[in-house]
């Protein structure tokens, strides 16, 4: 291949200086020693090191990539390249492309951009770890079971074969009655709870956890975009959960959210589906666009054009793609007003995406590339993810989409954007990346070969599926006749995928095994590049900073004389940091926008407990999987008695004196007992996790309350409003009395706070009871009507909330009594108070809805 | 911070330390920076839902009660949502547009102008994506 010839990978970055070295304390070696997990199996079940955990991460998603993004494709083309083929049945046609759409949308991008996020996070950032490890762990866990959970249905001879979407009443209980599909539901729903684990971490190592002086304008875009993506997890999977386990209930025990002659609609599964869907594809491709705006300033030897925009961008697109949802619904009858509101926001994420393809290409422009395999990935990635975003405003057109809908043209579309748009941008990191993990470089040559069959093999494979698309051949066949015109196209895609595309990556993967047996040595810095990370040796310390890094500009490596500068106090504090405490794993939370050091606390250890609640989510799920229902309770008590395990107070491992005695020397409070900050902001996303869920369940009322036209069926009578009234001002007046004991708490009056939360539990546990009675009184059942299913199933939802607030409150109590609150330390009896007003609301906004819905006419 | 304000997060400190466990003051103050940063997006998406859920409501629902939405409410309500929002949107770009300018310049060290700027853009594209959306109710005043 002729390509120019590169300037050498250590020519002065842009500003001419040399990359910074860094502080390496006498206490390197002890802290290094203080954050590794603990050795053997015992250490490989209960580690949390943000490395071990991130690689993790990103094996599992290559793992599931080879068994299914990969293995169902070579199926799938090779069946389709001649017309009236038999290599495979129908039935297998039907769970590969099940399977191929499952696999790559769930289990291999996520758990590979959350790997990334974990795994690179502390280093890009410069702090020592993400915020809550054993969340991490818990995530990956959870990850994994739920992805093998879901492949096990190939040992039972019952694979998914609804679709990567599952529609109803396709995916229902009358024409899926075996397990396959409960396989698909519930083996995702464990992955999902994974998914939504991580991303609580992602959001607040990313908002509190940096190197001092990292404001929010000086944050390295994948960083941002890393955080964009976490919050789109949050709304995104949220309502996945609460969807799938309405089919779920629709399919294990006789609910009728779905039958549209009971009162349902399968017209809701497709809007909760997609609610997630089409986020989920810009949850892929946003995380995709931080990681080419890492590279690209890099090789081009240019700082970033228009970081702020790009900022802008990631935002915009954040927003705006849950505003696409029924652009996948356009034929299904929608009026044209709702049609055209669908379709505007569809054309509208293009102004975003167009600044960010600007953005990149203007700072190519501005300097000088160095053709590295990572950068010939993102020169790639713009010329393909341009064609895939460009047939994408092709199809946001109603009129155009109801041709191209559900045929290949949609098949060439996809695969132009997740292709181009998210692999091509992984491989790049991986290249970029690889050499500071393992102190390796990648082979250039080989990277040149895998680039370019890559390349090749997308277009050659993909781009035919547009015309034969528009010629008009469905996807999801498995054959064809002879005689269409189509075996030509589909040969050249066949062609694409076995000549290019799969020995494309078979040079990846030798590339990878050749470079950890024998790869050149990579320095600390061997791109020249501009963001931390690239300061830390390769391979980095496993508490990555033994002196946290001071940062005063956007690329501090490029433009730092020295990393520990700065402002007197910082400075002592930072290497105040390097060596004390020596004891335990201390962390530093930052404040949001100027990035101040805010505390000192005690990051977690080591934990079983993360794969014992791991374990009882898995447990739950598959219970229900092969209809042991009893197995529910089972599990639903071993993730209790985890979550309560992982989260017993432990004695803090200093004293008070010895905390105040480093807050007065340097400015800045110690909580070796555990983070104030973290915890208020792990609070407020845990009220936004269980807010959503709650809104999802509003919002399916609404729509089949909007779809019958007689609410409640005949039959039913109004409800009477007497007893749902007292038993809300029992739960309500129980919070309030919980709030009450707080006030006592902090003026150090323990003994009357001890009689609060004792009179909370008596009261809120007597409003619980009395709504529990009086649906037992009830004589219509959830399976009669969608009437019945909705009105448990959110009252259920709101019981549960008020029952996991009694535990709550329980356990708070016997701490107490333990002695482990005071009025200087009680943040826990806080937090709790903020949940308890959300459960407050959730109640009474519940049980309105219930009770009052039917009487709006 | 006031004694209340620093009781208010669960934790305080003794004398001999820093006064508070965690100085909760400087995102307080960070609050308008997030709040002009996302005021456009949440704005149009607020706008989107309402004005989708109403015409879901008159053009989907036969349920009683629901006559209220019929055409041509369904129309006059997208219109006027998307003037209000409109308005809204500029408004918060203007804002974001002066803390921008006029600190422009001036020694801030929380990245406050980047962060103004960048809600202005975000302001701005969300007026077109209100239009875009809104105006569409002109031609379609039906279902």
């Amino acid at each position: 291949m002729s390509l120019p010839p590169d300037p050498p990978p250590s020519e002065p970055v842009p500003s001419g200086k040399e990359t910074p070295t860094l502080h390496e304390p006498m206490t390197h070696e002890e802290l290094d020693r203080l954050w590794s997990d603990p050795k053997g199996l015992w250490g490989q079940l209960t580690g949390v090191q943000n490395d071990l955990i991130g690689v993790r991460l990103m094996l599992t998603g290559f793992f599931f990539l080879l068994l299914g993004g990969s293995f169902d494709s070579v199926l799938m083309r090779l069946q389709l390249a001649m017309p009236e083929s038999s290599i495979i049945s129908p039935q297998l046609y039907n769970e590969l492309f099940t399977n191929h759409g499952t696999v790559t949308m769930f289990l291999v991008i996520l758990p590979i951009f959350e790997g990334f996020a974990v795994l690179l996070l502390p280093f890009i950032l410069g702090s020592r770890e993400m915020p809550f490890p054993r969340l991490g762990a818990f995530g990956f866990w959870t990850l994994l079971f739920g992805g093998l959970l879901y492949y096990s249905s190939t040992l039972f001879a019952a694979v998914p074969d609804a679709g990567w979407f599952a529609y109803t009443p396709l995916s229902g209980p009358e024409f899926s009655p075996d397990l396959a599909l409960d396989f698909w539901v519930l083996g995702l729903g464990v992955a999902e709870v994974g998914a939504i684990a991580v991303a609580f971490e992602i959001i607040i190592g990313v908002l509190k956890m940096r190197a001092p002086g990292m404001t929010l304008t000086r944050i390295p875009l994948f960083a941002w975009s890393l955080l964009v993506m976490a919050f789109m997890i949050l709304f995104a999977f949220t309502p996945l959960i609460v969807g799938s386990l309405l089919l779920e209930l629709d399919r294990g025990f006789g609910t009728q959210f779905f039958d549209p002659q009971l009162g349902g609609s399968s017209l809701l599964w497709q809007h909760i589906f997609w609610i997630f869907g089409h986020p989920e594809v810009y949850i892929q491709s946003v995380p995709a666009a931080g990681i080419v705006s890492m590279i690209i300033p890099v090789f081009s030897r240019a700082r970033i054009v228009g970081y702020n925009w790009l900022v802008a961008a990631l935002v915009a697109i954040g927003f705006l793609s849950f505003g696409l949802w029924a652009h996948h619904m356009f034929t299904v009858g929608l009026s044209p007003i709702i049609l055209s509101f669908f379709a505007a926001a569809s054309m509208a994420i293009a102004i975003p995406t167009g600044v960010q393809f600007f953005a990149w290409i203007a700072t190519i422009w501005s300097g000088r590339p160095a053709w590295r395999t990572a950068f010939l990935f993102c020169v790639g990635f713009l010329v393909i993810f341009l064609i895939g975003g460009i047939t994408g405003v092709m199809v946001a057109a109603p009129p155009f989409d109801m041709q191209a809908h559900d045929s290949q043209f949609v098949v060439g579309h996809l695969h132009y954007v997740l292709i181009g748009g998210v692999a091509f941008p992984i491989f790049a990191g991986v290249y970029y990346w690889f050499p500071k993990f393992t102190g390796k470089l990648l082979d250039e040559r080989l990277g040149r070969w895998n680039f370019w069959l890559l390349f090749i093999g997308v277009n050659v494979a993909f781009f035919p599926m547009h015309i034969v698309g528009l010629m008009g051949m469905p996807r999801r066949v498995y054959t064809y006749d002879d005689g269409l015109g189509w075996g030509i196209y589909n040969l050249i895609s066949t062609i694409g995928v076995v000549a290019f595309i799969v020995p494309g990556i078979a040079v990846f993967v030798w590339n990878v095994v050749r470079t950890l047996r024998r790869g050149e040595e990579a320095g600390a810095n061997p791109w020249g590049a501009d963001t931390l990370e690239w300061g830390t040796p390769s391979p980095p310390a496993q508490h990555g900073w033994s002196v946290l890094p001071l940062v005063t500009s956007r690329h501090p490596l490029w433009d730092q004389d020295d990393l520990h500068s700065g402002e007197p106090w910082l400075v002592k504090f930072v290497h105040g940091i390097g060596n004390w405490p020596l004891r335990w794993r201390a962390g530093v939370t930052v404040g949001t926008a100027d990035g101040r050091p805010q505390e000192v606390f005690r990051v977690a250890d080591p934990s079983i407990w993360p794969l014992f609640t791991a374990a009882g989510v898995l447990i739950i799920f598959a219970a229900e999987l092969f209809k042991i229902r009893w197995a529910i309770g089972v599990g639903a008590l071993v993730v209790i008695a985890g979550v309560i395990a992982w989260n017993w107070p432990k004695k803090a491992p200093m004293t008070v004196e010895e905390e105040s005695a480093f807050e007065r020397e340097h400015g800045v409070p110690v909580n070796a007992g555990g983070s104030v900050v973290i915890a208020k902001w792990a609070t407020a996303l845990g009220i936004l996790f269980v807010s959503i869920a709650f809104g999802t369940l509003l919002l399916s009322y609404f729509y089949l309350r909007l779809e019958n036209p007689q609410w409640p069926p005949e039959g039913i009578a109004q409800h009477g409003l007497v007893r749902p009234a007292i038993a809300a001002a029992l739960v309500i007046g129980g919070g309030l009395i919980a709030r009450w004991g707080l006030g006592r708490l902090r003026d150090d009056r323990r003994g009357s706070f001890i009689g609060a939360l004792a009179g909370t539990l008596l009261m809120a546990g007597a409003g619980i009871v009395l709504q529990v009675a009086e649906h037992l009184g009830y004589d219509f059942t959830w399976t009669a009507h969608a009437y019945g299913s909705i009105f448990y199933t959110l009252s259920g939802f709101v019981i549960g909330v008020a029952a996991g607030m009694m535990i709550m409150t329980a356990m708070v109590l016997y701490w107490t009594i333990q002695g482990q609150y005071t009025a200087r330390r009680h943040a826990a009896v806080a937090h709790m108070i903020w949940f308890w007003t959300a459960a407050q609301l959730i109640w009474l906004v519940g049980f309105a809805t219930v009770y009052l819905g039917p009487r709006l006419t | 911070m006031t004694n209340k304000e620093e009781r208010a997060h669960g934790a305080t400190t003794g004398t001999s330390g820093t006064p508070f466990p965690v100085d909760f003051t400087r995102d307080r103050r960070a609050r308008v920076t997030w709040v002009l940063f996302l005021a456009g997006p949440v704005i149009w998406i607020s706008h989107f839902m309402f004005v989708y859920l109403v015409a879901e409501a008159g053009c989907t629902g036969d349920g009683p009660g629901l006559e209220l939405f019929d055409p041509p409410i369904t129309a006059i309500v997208t219109i006027a949502a998307t003037v209000i929002a409109t308005l809204a949107c500029l408004q918060f770009a203007r804002w974001a547009y002066r803390r921008w300018q006029y600190s422009e310049g001036e020694d801030h060290d929380d990245g406050r102008v980047g962060m103004a700027f960048t809600g202005m853009l975000l302001s701005l594209l969300s007026v077109v994506a209100i239009l875009l959306e809104g105006l569409p109710a002109l031609v379609f005043t039906g279902c």
